[in-house]
C-alpha cells in the first residue's frame, strides 16, 4: 500500500474511531448512549456545557413537568421527586443562565414539548436587578437563538448541526471523552439524562478545602457584584416596570393562554446570603422586589399560576454552618446560594401538597405585608449569627 | 481565508489542486500557472474582495517598475520613487492611525481619518516586492512573465503570512520545463508536513491560548497579578504564539509542496537558541533576512565601526518591531530586542578578545540558553499586553512585586509543606486549582516539545522540506536528547502515515473552534 493510500485509509479509520468513542461515552449527557458503570456513566464535563445539551436535550425528552432556574435549580431540584410519580419531567435549570435566556428556554421548551403541563420556575433577585441605563434585550439571544429557535431559517440550522457535531467531532469532545472514562470513581459534578446536576463537587471541596472558603467565595461575590454598580429594579425613572418583569409578564401571558400551570418560586437563600446583601445596603430593594413579584402575580391570577416564597428565615434557612468542623457537610446547604436536594425535596413537596407546612409560603395578596414584616424582624434577630459567622470568616465585622 | 477552516480545507484547496493539474495536463504549464494565480487571488479575494484591487494595483505597478529598473532606467530616482510608493500604501493602510493618534495626543489636537481596515498581508506582499525593485536596480532580477510575477507574489500558501519569499528562489521553480502534475512524494510529504503544522496551529496554539488570553486581559484592565499567574500567562503566551507561528510556517511549506513548490524555510526551533542573534537566525527567518539585506546592510551594516554597526542594528530592530504593529509596544519590543543583540554582540566580542574557554562548556551554553529565553518571553510581554501599562503591569506580577499566590485547592494539598510555603511568603487563593494545573501541565509539556522534539525542516531534510539546508543543527543551540530527536526522521512508512494522520485527524477535529493566526494581518 503506498504511503497516501495508507494515510487516507489511516485518517478515515481515527474518524469513525472518534465519532464511535465519543458517541458511546457521550462525555456531555447529549446523546444518552448505553450508560456502564466505570466507563461512562459519571458524566463531569456535561455540567460546563448544559447550555449546549440541554436546549437540545430537552427537545428529545419531551417532558410534562419542567423545572426551570439557574443553578440553583439545577442542583437542587429532583425531577425523581414522588409528586412527579408517571410524568416526564426535565430539569432545564441553567448556571449563570440570565433572567430572559431563562425564559427564553421555557418558551423553546413549551414549542417542543406537546405534553408540557407545568412549569416551575425558581426566581433569583440578582437575576432582576438593573443598572439606570443597561437592560437586558432581546440583542443577547445571538449566543443561544439558534439552539431554541429551530425553525428558523437555514443559518440557525446550520449553527446546530455544526455544534451538534463538535459534541463528537472535537478535539474538545475527545479530551473530554478521555476524561470522563478517568473520573468514573472520583466525587465530581455531574448531569443525569434528565437534566439534574449532582452536585457532588461541594463534597470534595469540603472534604479537603473545608466548608470555610465556600462562604468566603460565596459571600464575596455578592459583595463584589452589588458593590459594582448602582443597582435598581426599574431601568430609568418614571418606567413603572422593568424589562426584566415585563419578560416575566409575557411568560405569564404565555402559559395562561397555553393552560400550563407556572409555580414560580422564591429560592431559600441560606440566612447569610440575605445579610450580605443587607450589607451592601440592598435588603430593603430585595424586599421590594418581593412586593413587586406578588403584585404582578396578584395581577394575573388564575387557575394557572402561583407564587411561592422559600426565601425567609426559618429552620432549613437558618441552619448553622458549623464552621468549628469544616469538613462535615451542612444538611440542607452546600453554601449560602445553593441548597441541596434535600431541601429541594421539601420544596417541591410543599408546592406539590398546595400546603405552606412549616416551608415556603404562597405569597399573594393577604400574605405580603406579614411577610415582609416578619422578615425585617427576622434579619435584626439573627443578626448576631451573622457576626459570629463573619468572625469566624475572619471578615470585618461592619455595626 | 484559513487554513483551518472547512471552506478552505473542503473545497478551495481539493478544487485548486484539481483545476491546476487539469489544465497543466490539458493545456500545458503556463495556463496551470494562470489558473493558480487565479485561484490565489480569489483565495485573497474573499476575505475583502476590495482590496484585490490594491493587490493587483501593487502587482500592476511593481512588475512594471521593476521591468523598467532591470531594463535601460536605472535610475536611482526611479528606485526611490517606487519604493516610496509602496512605503506610502502601508504607511496609509497601516501606521496612519497611530501616527495621527499620537499627533493627537502631543499637540492636543483632535484630527481623525476615520477606521482604516489593514488590508490582508498588505506587509508581505509589500516587502516581497521591495526587494524585487531593489534587486531589478541592482540587475540581479532576470526577464520575468507578468504571469509568474503575479504567482510569485500572490501564491495562496505564502500570500497572507510569509514566509516572505525572494524572486530568484521563486521564479525559477515556477519557469520549470517539465510538466506540472500530480507527484505522489510532493502530495505525501506535503500533506505529513501541513498535517504536522494543522496540529500545531489548531490543537497545540488554540489549545493554550486560553490560558494566556485571559491573564493579559487582566493585566490590561489593571489588576494586580501574582507571580505564578502572571508567569503561566506569559509562557503560556510564549508557547501560543511559537506554535501559532511555527504551525502556520509549516502548513505554508506542506501546501506549497503539494504544488512541487519548494518554500524557504521561514522557522527553525527559535527556542533551542542559546544567544539571542541566533534566535533571529531561526525565528521569522525571511524577515531577519530581508531586514539584514535591504535595511541593516543598507544603513551601513557593520562597514562603518562598532558605534555605527549598533546603531544600526537598533534602527533596524526598531523597524522590525514597527512592521509587526502599528503600536508603541511594538517599538518598545523591537528596541529591546535590538537592545539584546548590541549585548550579545559586544559579549561576544569580548569572550572572543579575551579567548576564556568555558564558552565550549555544556554549563554555558544552557546558562547561555536560559538567559536568552528570559529575554524573549520579556520581549512577548510587550508584543502581547495592549497597554503599556498591561506589560509593565505583567512585569511586576512575574517579578514577584504583587506577591506570590496559588489556589487554595493546591494549597491544602500540600500541607506538609506550609512551613516552607509560608516562609516562601507564598499564600492560598480562593478557588479551585484546574486552571492552575492546567497551565503548568501545559507549559512544562511544551518545553519539553520546543526543546526535544525535531522541526519538519529536520524530521524532512532528506526529502528537501524547503530551501534551506539546515539538519539538525545546534550552533549556538541547546537540544537535550538529540539521539532520541534524530530517529525521527521521516520516510514512507507505516509509522509516519499514522502520526501525520493523527495530525491532520485532530487538527480536523478542532474545525468547530475555528481562530484566526496571530500572525495575520502584519
Amino acid at each position: 500500500m503506498t504511503y497516501l493510500k495508507k494515510f487516507s485509509f489511516i485518517t478515515i479509520l481515527l474518524l469513525i474511531g472518534v465519532g464511535g468513542i465519543n458517541w458511546f461515552i457521550d462525555p456531555f449527557g447529549m446523546y444518552w448512549s448505553p450508560t456502564i458503570s466505570n466507563i461512562n456513566k459519571v458524566k463531569p464535563e456535561a455540567s460546563n456545557r448544559v447550555r449546549i445539551s440541554k436546549p437540545y436535550r430537552v427537545e428529545h425528552v419531551k417532558p410534562d413537568v419542567l423545572l426551570m432556574g439557574n443553578s440553583r435549580v439545577e442542583m437542587g431540584l429532583s425531577p425523581y421527586h414522588p409528586a412527579f410519580e408517571g410524568k416526564k419531567v426535565y430539569n432545564l435549570g441553567l448556571a449563570g443562565a440570565t433572567l430572559h435566556s431563562q425564559i427564553d428556554h421555557i418558551y423553546h421548551a413549551i414549542n417542543t414539548s406537546p405534553n408540557l403541563e407545568t412549569i416551575v420556575f425558581g426566581l433569583d433577585f440578582f437575576d432582576f436587578l438593573v443598572t439606570p441605563t443597561g437592560n437586558e434585550t432581546n440583542a443577547t439571544k445571538t449566543s443561544y437563538g439558534h439552539r431554541i429557535f429551530s425553525a428558523e431559517g437555514f443559518k440557525h440550522a446550520k449553527k446546530r448541526y455544526t455544534e451538534r457535531l463538535a459534541l463528537v467531532y472535537s478535539v474538545d469532545a475527545l479530551i473530554s471523552s478521555l476524561f470522563t472514562m478517568s473520573q468514573q470513581n472520583s466525587v465530581v459534578d455531574s448531569i443525569g439524562p434528565f437534566g439534574l446536576n449532582s452536585a457532588q463537587s461541594y463534597i470534595n471541596i469540603v472534604k479537603s478545602e473545608g466548608k470555610k472558603p465556600l462562604f468566603k467565595q460565596k459571600l464575596g461575590f455578592v459583595k463584589e457584584k452589588l458593590s459594582q454598580k448602582p443597582w435598581q429594579l426599574t431601568s430609568n425613572e418614571g418606567t413603572p416596570i422593568s424589562p426584566k418583569f415585563e419578560k416575566l409578564l409575557e411568560l405569564i401571558n404565555v402559559v395562561q393562554s397555553k393552560k400550563i400551570t407556572l409555580h414560580l418560586f422564591i429560592n431559600p437563600y441560606h440566612y447569610s446570603y440575605l445579610h450580605a446583601i443587607d450589607q451592601q445596603g440592598y435588603f430593603e430593594l430585595y424586599l421590594q422586589w418581593k412586593a413587586t413579584l406578588a403584585n404582578v402575580v396578584r395581577d394575573h391570577q388564575s387557575q394557572y399560576i402561583t407564587l411561592w416564597d422559600f426565601s425567609g428565615f426559618n429552620q432549613y434557612t437558618l441552619e448553622p454552618e458549623k464552621l468549628m468542623q469544616p469538613h462535615q457537610a451542612m444538611q440542607w446547604y452546600w453554601e449560602p446560594a445553593h441548597y441541596n436536594v434535600e431541601l429541594g425535596n421539601i420544596l417541591i413537596s410543599s408546592i406539590f401538597s398546595g400546603s405552606s407546612s412549616d416551608f415556603g409560603q404562597r405569597l399573594d395578596n393577604q400574605a405580603l405585608a406579614p411577610n415582609l414584616n416578619t422578615e425585617i424582624q427576622a434579619l435584626k434577630n439573627s443578626v448576631h449569627h451573622w457576626h459570629q459567622l463573619r468572625e469566624q470568616l475572619q471578615l470585618i465585622v461592619i455595626q | 481565508m484559513l487554513f483551518n477552516s472547512v471552506e478552505f480545507l473542503f473545497f478551495f484547496l481539493p478544487l485548486t489542486i484539481l483545476l491546476f493539474l487539469q489544465i497543466a495536463k490539458r493545456y500545458g504549464n503556463e495556463p496551470a500557472i494562470a489558473v493558480l494565480v487565479a485561484c490565489s487571488l480569489f483565495f485573497y479575494g474573499w476575505w475583502n474582495p476590495i482590496y484585490l484591487l490594491l493587490l493587483l494595483a501593487s502587482m500592476g505597478f511593481n512588475y512594471l517598475l521593476g521591468g523598467m529598473l532591470g531594463g535601460r532606467s536605472k535610475h536611482k530616482g526611479l528606485l526611490i520613487f517606487g519604493i516610496a510608493v509602496n512605503l506610502s500604501a502601508i504607511a496609509y493602510f497601516k501606521y496612519a492611525g497611530f501616527i495621527l493618534n499620537n499627533v493627537n495626543s502631543v499637540f492636543d489636537v483632535d484630527y481623525s481619518i476615520g477606521n482604516i481596515i489593514l488590508p490582508l498581508a498588505i506587509s508581505f506582499f509589500t516587502f516581497q516586492q521591495i526587494a524585487y525593485l531593489v534587486d531589478s536596480y541592482k540587475g540581479i532580477t532576470k526577464e520575468y512573465s507578468f504571469l509568474h510575477y503575479a504567482l510569485f507574489v500572490s501564491f495562496f500558501p505564502q500570500l497572507i503570512a510569509g514566509p516572505i519569499v525572494h524572486h530568484k528562489d521563486m521564479l525559477p521553480q515556477f519557469e520549470r520545463n517539465k510538466a506540472f502534475q500530480l507527484n505522489a512524494n510532493d502530495v505525501a510529504i506535503g500533506l505529513s508536513i501541513f498535517a504536522i503544522g494543522l496540529f500545531k496551529k489548531t490543537v497545540i496554539a488554540d489549545g493554550i491560548a486560553i490560558y494566556a488570553t485571559p491573564i493579559f486581559s487582566m493585566a490590561d484592565a489593571g489588576e494586580s497579578i501574582d507571580f505564578f499567574t502572571a508567569w503561566g500567562g506569559a509562557l503560556a503566551y510564549t508557547f501560543q504564539l511559537y506554535f501559532d507561528f511555527s504551525g502556520y510556517s509549516d502548513m505554508a511549506v506542506g501546501l506549497a509542496r503539494i504544488f512541487g513548490i519548494v518554500l524557504p524555510l521561514n522557522f527553525y526551533s527559535p527556542y533551542k537558541a542559546a544567544n539571542i542573534s541566533e534566535f533571529w537566525r531561526r525565528w521569522h527567518m525571511t524577515l531577519s533576512k530581508f531586514l539584514r539585506d535591504y535595511v541593516y546592510i543598507a544603513l551601513g551594516g557593520n562597514r562603518k565601526g562598532q558605534v555605527s554597526r549598533y546603531t544600526n542594528l537598533l534602527i533596524t530592530m526598531l523597524l522590525g518591531g514597527l512592521w509587526h504593529g502599528a503600536g508603541w509596544n511594538f517599538v518598545i519590543w523591537g528596541g529591546l530586542h535590538g537592545s539584546y543583540l548590541i549585548i550579545n554582540h559586544s559579549w561576544q566580542h569580548m569572550i572572543k578578545s579575551s579567548g576564556v574557554s568555558f564558552v565550549n562548556s555544556m554549563l554555558y551554553r544552557y546558562l547561555a540558553w536560559f538567559i536568552t529565553i528570559i529575554a524573549v518571553i520579556i520581549g512577548w510581554v510587550f508584543f502581547r499586553a495592549v497597554t503599556l501599562d498591561g506589560a509593565l503591569n505583567m512585569l511586576s506580577g512575574m517579578a514577584g512585586l504583587n506577591g506570590i499566590s496559588m489556589p487554595n485547592a493546591i494549597y491544602v494539598k500540600l500541607s506538609p509543606l506550609h512551613q516552607v510555603l509560608d516562609s516562601l511568603a507564598i499564600t492560598p487563593t480562593l478557588g479551585g486549582g484546574a486552571v492552575f494545573v492546567k497551565t503548568w501541565l501545559w507549559i512544562i509539556t511544551l518545553t519539553l516539545v520546543v526543546l526535544v522534539l525535531p522541526n519538519i525542516q529536520d524530521m524532512f531534510a532528506k526529502h528537501k522540506a524547503t530551501l534551506s539546508t539546515l539538519q539538525f543543527d545546534t550552533t549556538n543551540a541547546i537540544w537535550p536528547a538529540k539521539k532520541i530527536a534524530q530517529q525521527l526522521q521521516f520516510s514512507y512508512s507505516t509509522k509516519f502515515a499514522f502520526l501525520s494522520a493523527l495530525a491532520f485527524v485532530l487538527g480536523l477535529l478542532t474545525l468547530n473552534q475555528v481562530s484566526e493566526f496571530l500572525y495575520f494581518q502584519f
